[in-house]
């Protein structure tokens, strides 16, 4: 940079926007803490001795099932992460390693899949869970996040499969390794930090979905934190405290979760943007 | 025994002719090098053998069992990459005994394979180690332990020297030579070095554009090259080929000339030439010459020749060591 | 090449979950779209039938046709507001010599991090007029007077909602842009600067002109979200998107066609026929994207 000046003015307008950035969000969590009249007396004051309170958090883990959403939530996101690492890694790995019959149409149905989003499909998706009698489960929502996140996953693992040195696996082939152990010995470990990539690509639409809860599993006991809040908010719209609460806890976790990983977000989104 | 044989093998890529009919024997025991430029197919003939491709055509047969349909591993052999392909996140041991685990080895016949592999190639104190923790000189024998631990029939080298520095290389050739004399395994090199074919080998195998242009030990390639092929790419500095007038004299299209076989004489000789230019090497001095009718010739003198770029010497060749080669570039007897 | 057998092993798991609760579903409702649904639950054919009803029919044409003005006008608000401060972050972030680039990044890309729904609710406290927090802060530099409800108000709704929309993802073209920028290597700026010409100009002749695949792709990712966006508008203004449906886009006539609302019945034939026009949208733009746009704006290899 040329001059104080300069560096000045960059800095301003990156402070400015990380400002509006951040603002809203503290606003709600700071003002969650607050006593009711504080919060419309002074809503930009931080909670102090005279304004803290916790009655908005009391009230909704009383009236709601917060623990359960969470978990809910937790469940839905990991098994799906759990499966489409998996069933991808193996997909990808076939389709970038073996030239087969079938291999570009099936790479081209894949590859619809990244840009046409399965929401198109609700009405049929909602039939099948009816047929399938998984309305109101946990299963409907995995299964379906599965099928929205593998397209994506594939893609991206196959670019990483496909800078394996062909060289490894040429040698394991001669050491009479099967492509089987090939895949989860040579192949698995090699792709590890693509794995971690793509963990943050496909959690984050699952743990912040509304639309499949609402649809395929709106009923008491399989709402997902996305879902009961929307519930909570919709019924306590006046309740301040409670509603500032509800987001609050909702925002946290993930935010904690989001500064833990960030690095390896970052990365991830500036590795996939190099293609 | 495990002779190695191929009997007109083709194998094409999409429309380009890699291997054009290629037939080879491989004696037991013997340490075979095949050289040429890059694009001549070599690489592409050993991965046959290795069964890491498939041949279009013809038979491969190691010992006496043909193999086109035999997996890599049904084939006793064991490979060297160029890149070494050492697995990343295995450390030296596993990376040895990887291999051993899928054939149904006991665990203690590995270990011992594996101890006995590092000891021979002093990688002992070295066998917690990664890859990435490892010189280029370690990764090259940490490859090469994993190729005799598996005991093979036939060792498979694909430019193993090429990623290794000039000091490096001329080490690990010596240790290469020492280990095919103690284990006295079939070993088939692939190279664009010739002065690696030419040290290495018992037999070489020169190759061009998907063919074998000759095949032989070094010094019969050395002194009798089939043609103008391999008269040209085996020796350094390359070997004179003088064409026109100069040739037809001696009634032949191509006449070939080892820098070794022409002399500076004092004062008759059978071309005239003026000194371009002079290369000391301490040991050889080499002299370019521009003769008017043989055009630029490289001439290998003694380390103390003292002529200068410009002057005017008469050059004097050894009848009785030149090749002579006719309009198809084939030697003529 | 290897048997079928491990191919099936292999590709068999995804393959089988991605074409029956995908790929499946996506051509069934394709198909759905052909039919109606009679008193008693069964489906007859009817061809084009709805697709004629959607356009032609005045109850369904007015809303049809005002959801998707309205999701252009959402897409066209990110574009313009998105795609320039996306750029203008990254250019000022890939600055040699930044220091507290990384925070800067990390708490900017935070928002997108967060739930849509949950991004509603906080711009719909934010901007309440009850709380009176956006009032308070706007009067404290002086612009007290312009305030207004925007959420509740016909004119301003959706505007609003497509502004708390750029706000939250405007991460997304920022990292991509920042990325594409790191990519472009040092000795092109080296060799302007070089030249003689200053930071500005080479940002805006050299770089610039290099990062546009990226932009391109941000766009199409932008267009493909925005049209088949919903929660953010349920959350705010529920299915309904009101205030007199001045915010309702393709997401939520969907759902209001598929499970009916107020006095209206829910339709799956009909929700299919909306859906299926959502996929043609979708597909022109993704069409557009792979055949014009990203043949005309050249990548560059290093």
């Amino acid at each position: 940079m040329q001059n104080r000046l300069t560096t000045i003015s960059v800095h301003t307008v990156l402070l400015v926007y990380t400002a509006i950035a951040l603002l809203p969000m503290l606003l709600i969590v700071s003002n969650a803490f607050k006593s009711r009249r504080a919060i419309f007396a002074d809503p930009l004051a931080l909670p102090g001795p005279d304004t803290f309170s916790l009655k908005g958090f009391s009230k909704v883990l009383a009236v709601s099932d917060f623990g359960l959403y969470f978990v809910n939530s937790l469940t839905v996101t990991l098994v799906t992460l759990a499966l489409v690492l998996l069933f991808a890694a193996m997909a990808a790995w076939a389709l970038s390693e073996y030239r087969f019959r079938g291999r570009l149409v099936l790479g081209v149905l894949f590859a619809v899949g990244i840009m046409v989003p399965i929401r198109l499909g609700t009405v049929s998706i909602l039939e099948l869970m009816v047929a399938l009698d998984l309305t109101n489960t946990l299963t409907a929502l995995i299964l379906v996040y599965t099928a929205q996140g593998l397209p994506l996953a594939i893609f991206i693992l196959a670019e990483f499969i496909a800078q394996i040195p062909k060289d490894l696996k040429d040698a394991a082939r001669c050491d009479g390794v099967g492509e089987v152990h090939i895949f989860f010995s040579i192949v698995v470990p090699l792709i590890r930090p693509a794995i971690a990539t793509v963990a943050i690509f496909v959690m984050v639409p699952i743990w912040n979905d509304l639309w499949f809860p609402l649809i395929l599993s709106p009923g008491e006991g399989t709402q997902t934190i996305t879902l009961g809040v929307q519930q909570f908010v919709g019924q306590y719209v006046t309740d301040w405290n409670a509603v500032l609460a509800a987001l609050t806890l909702a925002i946290v976790p993930v935010l904690a979760l989001y500064l833990v990983l960030s690095r390896q977000l970052v990365r991830g989104l500036t590795a996939g943007a190099v293609k | 025994m495990p002779d190695v044989r191929l009997h007109n093998v083709s194998k094409s890529f999409g429309t380009e002719d890699v291997l054009k009919s290629v037939s080879l024997d491989i004696v037991d025991g013997e340490f075979a090098v095949i050289v040429g430029p890059s694009g001549c197919g070599k690489s592409t003939l050993l991965r046959l053998l290795a069964g890491l491709e498939q041949a279009d055509a013809g038979d491969i047969e190691i010992g006496d069992r043909r193999v086109n349909d035999l997996a890599p591993a049904a084939r006793r052999i064991a490979m060297v990459f160029q890149s070494y392909a050492l697995y990343p996140h295995m450390n030296v041991y596993r990376n040895m005994a990887f291999g051993l685990k899928f054939s149904g080895l006991e665990h203690s016949e590995i270990e011992r394979r594996v101890r006995k592999a590092a000891e021979t190639l002093k990688l002992d104190g070295l066998l917690e180690r990664k890859p990435a923790e490892l010189s280029g000189g370690q990764r090259q024998r940490t490859a090469i332990g994993r190729a005799i631990v598996r005991e093979p029939d036939v060792f498979l080298f694909d430019e193993p020297l090429s990623n290794l520095d000039a000091a490096l290389r001329v080490n690990t050739r010596l240790e290469l030579a020492g280990l095919h004399r103690s284990l006295g395994t079939t070993m088939v090199y692939v190279t664009h070095d010739q002065v690696e074919a030419m040290t290495l080998a018992d037999r070489i195998i020169v190759m061009n554009e998907g063919r074998v242009e000759q095949t032989g030990t070094p010094l019969e390639l050395y002194r009798e090259p089939q043609n103008l092929f391999v008269a040209g790419f085996i020796g350094a500095p390359r070997m004179n080929l003088v064409t026109g007038a100069a040739a037809q004299e001696f009634g032949a299209e191509t006449l070939g000339i080892r820098p070794e076989h022409l002399t500076i004489a004092p004062r008759a000789g059978d071309w005239t030439a003026t000194v371009s230019m002079v290369e000391h090497l301490g040991s050889d001095t080499y002299v370019y010459a521009d003769a008017a009718e043989a055009g630029t010739l490289i001439v290998r003198a003694g380390g103390n020749t003292s002529v200068e770029p410009g002057a005017a010497v008469k050059l004097k060749l050894d009848r009785s060591a030149i090749h002579r080669f006719d309009a198809g570039g084939t030697r003529m007897t | 090449m290897p048997g079928w057998a491990l191919l099936g092993l292999f590709i068999g798991p995804a393959f089988a979950i991605y074409a029956v609760f995908s790929v499946y579903p996506l051509l069934s409702t394709i198909v759905l779209s052909a039919y109606d649904t009679d008193a008693s639950g069964q489906h007859a054919f009817i061809g084009l039938q709805n697709f004629v009803t959607l356009l032609t029919d005045e109850s369904w044409s007015g809303p049809f046709w005002n959801a998707l003005a309205n999701n252009a006008v959402f897409f066209a608000i990110h574009m313009a507001v998105q795609n320039p401060i996306g750029i203008l972050l990254a250019g000022l972030l890939s600055l040699p010599s930044l220091t507290g680039r990384h925070a800067y990044r990390t708490l900017i890309f935070l928002p997108t991090m967060l739930s849509v729904v949950i991004v509603g609710f906080i711009w719909q406290l934010i901007l309440s007029p009850l709380w009176g927090v956006s009032e308070g802060l706007l009067g404290a530099i002086g612009l007290g007077d312009w305030f207004a409800p925007w959420l509740g108000q016909e004119e301003t709704a959706l505007l609003t909602i497509s502004l708390i929309s750029v706000w939250q993802f405007i991460g997304i073209p920022m990292i991509l842009i920042y990325a594409a920028l790191l990519n472009i290597p040092e000795d092109l700026s080296d060799a302007a600067q070089v030249d003689g010409i200053g930071h500005l100009r080479i940002f805006w002749h050299v770089k610039l002109p290099l990062v546009m695949p990226t932009v391109a792709l941000v766009s199409i990712l932008t267009y493909v979200g925005n049209f088949n966006a919903f929660d953010i508008i349920y959350a705010v203004k529920g299915a309904i998107a009101g205030p007199n449906f001045s915010t309702d886009i393709m997401g939520t006539f969907f759902y209001r066609t598929f499970f009916g609302f107020q006095l209206q019945q829910g339709s799956p034939t009909m929700g299919a026929a909306v859906a299926t026009v959502m996929f043609g949208v979708i597909l022109v733009g993704v069409m557009i994207y792979l055949f014009a746009l990203q043949r005309r704006v050249q990548r560059h290899a290093f």
